[in-house]
């Protein structure tokens, strides 16, 4: 990274001036299209007292100081890792479908390029529809960014690849993608009597396949998956063309609306996609989960999950809870990380540009 | 033992008792998932790339190897063979391992190779070399704002993309990864 302060920056490397311009630029044409749309732009706050727990994150913790008659109050407080729960509570209150640009921060992110601790969110939820419905609604506001920054659609360079990024983009169901490029049908790991994926035999069909996946004790299902996906199927999706990989494995994606199997019939698969451009990962969506016993025992996992990792607790959001259990409409959520948009529209060799600090 | 954490690109493992080189690393951290540290490993003993993954957070052995200098003397159909300068002791590389050099080597010059247990396992190839130029057409004087460029044969026999001002006997500044053109040598 320079030595130069961002702004001294800015003054010497047109370059970078320009890659910051086009971030403001892509923020305008964000709102513009979500209001055209009739979303609702909310902002969610930043330092929370309780966050949804999730366990393959690290989050940054403060304390908040408040100065009273009867003397100083000091209380624990949590930087927001996403505006989901927010977002959902005003959904509960009886707000539409809305839209929230926020700053969100996860501690211990990887130097990668693509990561940032600090980073900008874009969440939006549309009620009353689900993911097929986001699916279109992520095409279009790509394009819409595309109009908006004069960029030619048919053709974003980004790194060696050209994409064309007109829609219909390519949709592709997990399992489809694991049996083109493994042979493996994850179906075939489904175990009906316990009703989850079963680690033993995705283990058998790696080791019949003699893939080179190291397979230990501790291994788990997630992590099986999780390497296959990225030795097989990531290098080879199309890279010319913005990929919908969608139906992700229900143990991936609890809270996601379930679905059937097309061989099994138990709930084995989940409504959620996520939208892969050149090899970068750019949003995650479900179909939401809205119901409140679901979501307390996806809380239990986590929380015993972050325990068993040795990190750090954390109060879990139960006021989340209880929206849920209030009552909110059906309704689908898309997270996408605005400096990857930014990253591909501005065909940046990373995000790092985008810190500040 | 190393942390997968501080995995790396051209980093030397151990991994089931075969030494392995990466030839790229990437981090993987999906959010909604463990993470992951993707890599490129040339397995030095066959010299096959394989892709794997490994945990954030698992151990791995990491290799001590020995840089030294040595002299190149010749390949055949399946090895390059150098000598250590003071020993006379002669050394094989798989030519798999070895071969994207190749064509910017020359047979008596010394290169700088990496031993583990008296075993070359790889070159240390330099991120920049400087060949003469043995073949090429015409030279075009004052030609050299644009960007047009011409067929050239370096003094191994490689052949290379060159500016029109390029003459025979020229020495050029080469990126031996990318195979190109990095500018003209006043050695």
């Amino acid at each position: 990274m320079s030595n130069l302060l961002f702004w001294e920056r800015f003054k010497t490397d047109p370059q970078a001036k320009a890659a910051y311009e086009l971030k403001l630029k892509i923020l305008s044409a964000i709102r513009e299209f979500f209001i055209a749309k009739g979303l609702l732009e909310v902002e969610a706050p930043i330092l929370q007292k309780a966050l949804i727990p999730e366990s393959y994150l690290e989050i940054f913790h403060t304390e908040e100081t408040r100065k009273t008659l009867e003397g100083t109050q000091v209380e624990k407080r949590y930087l927001l890792t996403s505006p989901e729960s927010f977002q959902k509570k005003l959904l509960a209150a009886g707000f539409g479908s809305n839209f929230a640009i926020t700053k969100s921060f996860r501690n211990a992110e990887p130097v990668s390029g693509k990561h940032l601790t600090e980073f900008s969110m874009l969440e939006w939820y549309e009620i009353g529809s689900n993911y097929e419905d986001v699916m279109k609604t992520t095409e279009e506001l790509f394009l819409f960014v595309a109009k908006k920054i004069k960029a030619d659609p048919t053709k974003v360079q980004f790194g060696k690849d050209t994409v064309n990024i007109s829609a219909p983009w390519k949709r592709l169901s997990m399992r489809d993608a694991f049996l083109k490029t493994t042979h493996i049908d994850l179906e075939d790991t489904w175990n009906t009597v316990t009703k989850q994926f079963s680690k033993g035999k995705l283990a058998e069909q790696i080791q019949k396949k003699d893939l080179p996946i190291n397979i230990t004790e501790e291994s788990t299902w997630e992590e099986l998956f999780n390497q296959l996906f990225l030795i097989y199927v990531e290098p080879n999706l199309d890279r010319e063309n913005p990929v919908i990989l969608y139906d992700f494995p229900s143990e991936l994606s609890p809270l996601a609306k379930a679905r059937r199997g097309i061989k099994i019939k138990d709930a084995l698969w989940a409504e959620r996609f996520e939208v892969m451009i050149a090899g970068l990962e750019l949003c995650d969506t479900y179909t939401e989960n809205i119901d409140a016993v679901k979501q307390v025992a996806a809380f239990k996992r986590e929380e015993q999950s972050i325990k068993e990792k040795g990190k750090m607790t954390y109060p879990s959001d139960e006021s989340f809870i209880k929206a849920l259990a209030a009552g909110i409409p059906e309704c689908s959520g898309n997270a996408l990380g605005i400096d990857r948009l930014v990253m591909f529209f501005g065909d940046l060799k990373d995000i790092d540009i985008f810190d500040f600090s | 033992m190393a942390q997968t954490d501080q995995l790396r690109k051209n980093m030397f493992i151990m991994y089931n008792n075969e030494p392995y080189f990466f030839t790229e690393a990437e981090f993987y951290s999906p959010g909604k998932g463990s993470a992951f540290t993707r890599v490129k490993m040339r397995n030095l003993n066959t010299g096959r790339i394989i892709p794997f993954t490994f945990k954030s957070g698992e151990k791995v052995e990491e290799l001590e190897v020995n840089f030294s200098t040595m002299q190149y003397l010749y390949s055949d159909d399946a090895n390059m063979i150098f000598m250590d300068g003071t020993t006379y002791d002669q050394f094989t590389l798989a030519k798999s391992i070895g071969e994207s050099f190749l064509p910017f080597m020359k047979e008596g010059s010394d290169y700088i190779v990496i031993m583990y247990n008296d075993i070359l396992i790889s070159i240390k190839f330099p991120p920049q070399v400087t060949l003469e130029i043995t073949e090429t057409g015409p030279a075009v004087r004052g030609n050299t704002a644009n960007n047009a460029m011409k067929d050239a044969i370096l003094e191994t026999g490689h052949k290379i993309l060159v500016p029109l001002f390029i003459d025979v006997g020229d020495k050029i500044k080469i990126d031996p990864v990318n195979n190109t053109y990095q500018g003209r040598s006043n050695e």
